[in-house]
């Protein structure tokens, strides 16, 4: 066959192209990645004052904790011998998981698996989501509304600002944090406890993005005196768990390891504003124990840390629901709002998980004021919607040390507008101080209005309708909001949401369901300003 | 404007006795639906566009200009979802292929005269069932992938394009479509490998382009290319 001069200079260049691909493809046994997970774990000799700092000691003592536990325990190093030299590389361990993220090829990979103290070996080999989405800059909004949202000055008043509280964050990179002047006043008191970077293995976390930056802002930073977020006295470990650039299993591991070193050192809250969706998993593996990252959540969790994750931001996309490990049980998910008027913003990712339990949990406003690498301004995002609730649980645990991270979970929850009414957009609405100091007022907003057909001798059941009637007190408009927003859901038999509803009401008769859609036995649950009420056809 | 004042302020007029608008609907049963079709789920179509140059000049005798944009693919492909790992699928495309004879005295194909520029140019219509392998765990997307594709075309024209000059200095500018030397039916087989929406290709030419008896040398066999998933 003969090739012009010119294909033959080009020729090796395809040719190495496709077979580095190729190679890339098919060639990945020569070392896979895999997951070894081991049966056991030695069960004496540990010295939990050794292994954790004074700080995390003082929390397990504090929330009566055991010092430690089974997941606390190193993996057993015996196994890790036997299983070296069939490994080309054991990138890392993990205590919680009691395994080892390890290189080898396939044939090893069985032989390791074939071991008798071996459980099992997952092949590994994702898409993260940041969530963050487009920035929108050109519409400033007012600086302290995100924290004045969630009643930053009755805390203020209380003096509740995270003090003592120690948040870890797990980001892409802090990149300008470390000179930036939203955080002046955390460097100047050393509350910058730790950093970690467990992609490069290294301790400066100040590079690899400003996504981190703007989460840290959104629970601590300050623009001059006015607060970004709600948590400004509260001390912090930094760890850089995410590539931006890339998209692999890896974050994820990362992200276990960073959750094990945040409790190890101590950590009440994690924030973490990442997702993981569609590349390595389908939605309905969205349950809470199919991700790696939602398990090495639900494991911190139980150890005693309020997780806190974005929902993400899904919600306009074709995958729409949350991303791992949002969808993790013991996760507080974080829903985003609009700040104009209070609702859900179109990105922010909707419940339930695939086994239908409630996420979101709450919400928070999903378009900030933050710092920047440079400077401050806006983004929009459930990534932003994440901290300011971490910094509001930060603040009530300041406020009650006694209580554990699940108990805080639940307080938030209970702090929210919409409680005990939620939905799978907001969760339970918007945290806020004096719903959590003074309760919430419930005096009841509106009357619900069967039909009343008796005197009809013919109708049609599709215009006549099942109403409310909003009460002359509480036709206002939201201090928020700026509207009159007016929630509800039917409810089927099964006790399930059927479907759910926002409105914008103006006036004081609203027509919810007509009679020919009202099935017998089905419920329907209105919320309207602080009252909730639920009622059966 | 006078138009648009009156149709904005008639929605506001009809909102405000509407009294209720909705922000926000949405029927979690509905939406919760496990999907039958996606990038890795049972069923997924997709249009694609290609873009393809020829490997090897040809034969002697017909050999052609490189390196030259010699095809444009576009189509669509079905895709079956046997397992993670196993696919089968079909496409349907249209393919265009533009090959530039050079002019030399060596020249054979379709003839040994020496234009400027000589090229031919035929319009397939391809049918192609592929069976394919992916690779690594991964959720609802093409992921990496590897395909085998016999392929099937039917050249629905062909033009021969000749450009040369007359000895009074005019340039002259031929087509010819209908010759009786150009095969109408093309196999062959192609091998893709593919990382997400981009796919490079290589395809080989197993029958003659020309019938046999008229004794032409062959263009090329061989072509490589890029394709790119619109979806």
């Amino acid at each position: 066959m003969y090739c012009s001069p010119k294909i033959k200079k080009i020729l090796p260049l395809i040719i190495t192209f496709l077979s580095f691909n190729l190679n890339a493809l098919i060639c990945q046994n020569t070392a896979e990645k895999y997951i070894v997970y081991f049966n056991d774990k030695p069960t004496e000799k540990f010295d939990a004052y050794n292994y954790f700092t004074p700080k995390a000691i003082e929390r397990k003592l504090l929330n009566q904790l055991p010092l430690y536990d089974w997941y606390d325990l190193p993996v057993n190093n015996e196994y890790l011998n036997q299983i070296n030299p069939l490994s080309t590389k054991i990138k890392c361990i993990s205590r919680w998981l009691n395994a080892a993220v390890i290189y080898a090829d396939r044939e090893n990979a069985e032989k390791i698996a074939s071991l008798p103290f071996i459980s099992s070996v997952e092949p590994q080999n994702s898409s993260l989501f940041i969530a963050e989405t487009d920035e929108i800059d050109e519409n400033p909004i007012e600086i302290s509304r995100q924290t004045e949202r969630m009643g930053i000055r009755k805390f203020d008043s209380l003096g509740a600002s995270g003090k003592g509280i120690l948040i870890a964050i797990f980001d892409v990179g802090f990149s300008g944090a470390d000179k930036h002047p939203a955080f002046e006043h955390i460097r100047k008191s050393n509350r910058i406890i730790k950093t970690f970077d467990f992609v490069k293995n290294i301790e400066d976390v100040y590079h690899g993005g400003s996504h981190g930056t703007s989460v840290w802002s959104c629970i601590a930073g300050k623009k001059d005196s006015i607060a970004l977020g709600l948590a400004t006295e509260a001390n912090f470990l930094l760890a850089r768990t995410e590539i931006i650039t890339k998209e692999i299993l890896a974050e994820e591991e990362n992200w276990v390891m960073a959750a094990e070193w945040a409790h190890k050192n101590g950590a009440d809250i994690i924030n973490s504003s990442l997702g993981y969706t569609n590349a390595r998993y389908f939605p309905e593996n969205m349950n809470g124990k199919t991700a790696l990252i939602s398990r090495g959540a639900s494991i911190a969790a139980k150890k005693g840390i309020l997780v806190i994750n974005a929902a993400g931001n899904d919600g306009d996309k074709v995958w729409e629901t949350i991303a791992a490990p949002a969808d993790a049980d013991s996760v507080l998910t974080v829903g985003g709002v609009k700040p104009c008027c209070d609702y859900h913003i179109n990105f922010s990712s909707f419940g339930p998980t695939s086994d239908l339990r409630l996420k979101p949990n709450v919400a928070a406003q999903g378009l900030v004021y933050c710092a920047k690498e440079n400077g401050y301004g806006n983004i929009n995002g459930t990534s932003f919607s994440s901290p300011l609730v971490a910094g509001f649980a930060a603040c009530i645990w300041q406020q009650n040390k006694s209580l554990n991270n699940m108990e805080i979970f639940k307080l938030v929850e209970k702090s929210s507008n919409l409680f005990p009414y939620y939905d799978y957009a907001h969760g339970y609405g918007i945290p806020n101080s004096t719903n959590y100091l003074s309760g919430k007022n419930t005096t009841p907003t509106f009357d619900f209005i069967k039909p009343d057909v008796s005197n009809l001798q013919f109708y049609n059941p599709e215009e006549i309708f099942y109403k409310v009637t909003i009460n002359d007190s509480a036709f206002t408009k939201d201090e928020f909001s700026g509207r009159q927003l007016l929630y509800y859901q039917i409810i089927n038999t099964a006790d399930k949401i059927e479907n759910y509803f926002v409105l914008n009401v103006s006036q004081q008769e609203i027509e919810l369901i007509p009679m020919s859609k009202a099935i017998t036995g089905n419920k329907i649950r209105i919320s309207y300003k602080n009252y909730f009420k639920e009622f059966k056809f | 404007m006078k138009n648009c004042i009156l149709i904005l302020l008639f929605l506001n007029i009809s909102l405000q006795i509407n009294g209720q608008e909705i922000l926000l609907k949405k029927d979690p049963a509905i939406d919760s639906t496990i999907e039958k079709k996606g990038p890795n789920r049972k069923h997924f179509w997709h249009p694609f566009m290609g873009f393809g140059m020829a490997v090897d000049a040809g034969e002697k005798g017909a050999t052609v200009v490189q390196p030259n944009l010699d095809q444009f693919a576009l189509g669509l492909r079905y895709k079956r979802r046997i397992n993670n790992i196993f696919s089968v699928g079909f496409e349907f495309s249209y393919t265009n292929y533009a090959f530039s004879i050079k002019q030399n005295n060596q020249k054979t194909t379709p003839d040994t005269s020496v234009n400027q520029k000589q090229r031919f140019y035929y319009y397939d219509l391809q049918l192609s069932p592929y069976f394919r392998v992916n690779f690594g765990k991964r959720g609802n997307v093409l992921g990496n992938y590897f395909d085998m594709a016999p392929y099937y075309e039917t050249v629905i024209a062909f033009t021969e394009f000749s450009k040369y000059k007359l000895t009074d200095g005019s340039v002259v500018r031929a087509r010819r479509s209908g010759v009786n030397y150009f095969q109408r039916f093309n196999y062959g087989i192609q091998a893709r490998i593919g990382l997400k929406k981009i796919i490079f290709f290589g395809q080989y030419r197993i029958s003659n382009a020309f019938y046999g008896d008229k004794n032409l040398a062959e263009i090329p066999r061989i072509t490589a290319g890029v394709q790119f998933v619109l979806r």
